[in-house]
């Protein structure tokens, strides 16, 4: 069987993948020994391939496998988050006022898929402010806030989960958070938004500096 | 009573972690290859778990639990995109934070290292493969998975993979640029303009 280049390189992912018949393996190793240029198309595909399998994979956060069998029972037999929602009902108005108040300030760049990180002072309350930008009104959604440890919501004492019942609308919707941390925060703080049987969830980076270095950074922005 | 309930409780879970906890860090593996980001990976994991707590009695008497998980964590992928591109809130765009007084988000720090960048545009390039070709390039060309057992372990007909393979493939070096099929001056050693 004599092969030209095209024939030869359509059988090279069966080639690479050990699927290809003998016959056709014998045919395509014939034609190599006298194309160099397939020859480089191979040995280019190889690499490839190389480079994918040493693709790394970060490790997970610290504790995630024990954290994570532990929260499986636990969530899989609590009770529905609906009612606990339910008991911030004061929360809700005072809230949302000031979220829909703010809703018209512009905003910075999209972060494009990679986690915002936003840098605090410490032990000094920071307004820090989240545009969630909707393509449609999501009436009657739930937004979840859960802050890392070492942080605190002003006004909420105690509480690293605070949840609201809220509506996006079509467009940019800020949400201002009072934040404090007392010493560098244990990990990101997770912002969901809940509606109809979909949960969208969004992540911050907290990062701490010294006070004096954030009041310089403030004042040459 | 409650003693005896209390009892009765730790011991499944007992029986539950250690039943999984051995395969827990390969599926945020998995799940880390299928989504690209380690949050999402965890979410995922996290979300499989509370899903099989309740089936942890069937799940004793699965004998080959590593390919059955590995499939139940692919449906779950599956299903959990096709949902979330279901629902409008699919497209709400990321969140862009900001602090009072000025200081914007800290840029990510670059690892400009040259396999840091290649990692990364492999990693861009992934991500824009459908979720079905991301499932099975990351089996067969990163975990190593032959076609045959992938045919097994996600119950998809062998030509169905080299098809969602050859294609994936065939994106992916579209956008790393490294497409073998390119006009033959590459083949010769000449540089296209650039």
């Amino acid at each position: 069987m004599t092969m030209n280049c095209t024939d030869t390189k359509a059988l090279f992912d069966d080639l690479l993948d050990g699927e290809l018949p003998l016959p056709q393996t014998e045919a395509v190793q014939r034609h190599l020994t006298t194309c160099a240029a397939c020859r480089e198309v191979l040995d280019r595909e190889q690499g490839f391939r190389t480079v994918l399998k040493a693709q790394e994979v970060p490790p997970p956060s610290p504790g995630f496998a024990v954290r994570a069998l532990a929260n499986a029972q636990r969530k899989a037999t609590a009770p529905r988050r609906r009612a606990f929602v339910a008991g911030f009902g004061s929360a809700v108005a005072a809230v949302l006022v000031l979220w829909l108040g703010v809703a018209l300030f512009p905003h910075g760049a999209s972060n494009n898929g990679a986690i915002p990180t936003v840098t605090l002072a410490l032990a000094q309350p920071q307004m820090v402010r989240i545009v969630f930008t909707a393509p449609q009104d999501f009436p009657d959604a739930t937004l979840t806030i859960l802050l890392p440890p070492h942080t605190a919501l002003k006004g909420y004492p105690g509480k690293q989960e605070v949840v609201w019942r809220s509506s996006l609308y079509k467009g940019r919707n800020m949400l201002t958070l009072p934040i404090e941390a007392d010493q560098k925060p244990g990990g990101n703080l997770i912002a969901k938004i809940h509606y109809g049987t979909d949960t969208k969830t969004f992540r911050l980076r907290l990062k701490t500096q010294p006070l004096q270095q954030s009041m310089n950074r403030s004042v040459a922005v | 009573m409650g003693t005896i309930i209390q009892l009765f409780s730790r011991n499944n879970q007992r029986g539950f972690e250690a039943l999984l906890a051995p395969h827990v860090e390969y599926l945020y593996r998995l799940a880390y290859r299928f989504t690209g980001q380690r949050a999402d990976a965890e979410d995922l994991v996290q979300d499989l778990l509370v899903k099989l707590y309740p089936r942890r009695a069937e799940l004793e008497h699965i004998e080959q639990l590593r390919p059955w998980l590995t499939r139940t964590l692919y449906h779950h992928f599956i299903d959990q995109v096709r949902r979330s591109e279901r629902n409008p809130l699919h497209n709400a765009l990321d969140i862009v934070p900001e602090l009072d007084g000025g200081v914007g988000a800290d840029p990510m720090s670059a690892g400009a290292t040259e396999s840091g960048v290649l990692q990364r545009q492999i990693a861009t390039a992934l991500a824009k493969l459908n979720p079905d070709q991301r499932v099975v390039v990351s089996l067969h060309d990163m975990e190593g998975y032959t076609l045959q057992e992938l045919q097994a372990m996600l119950d998809t007909p062998i030509g169905t993979l080299k098809s969602r393979l050859h294609r994936a493939r065939a994106a992916l070096r579209e956008t790393l640029r490294m497409e073998p099929l390119s006009p033959p001056e590459r083949y010769t050693g000449e540089r296209t303009s650039s």
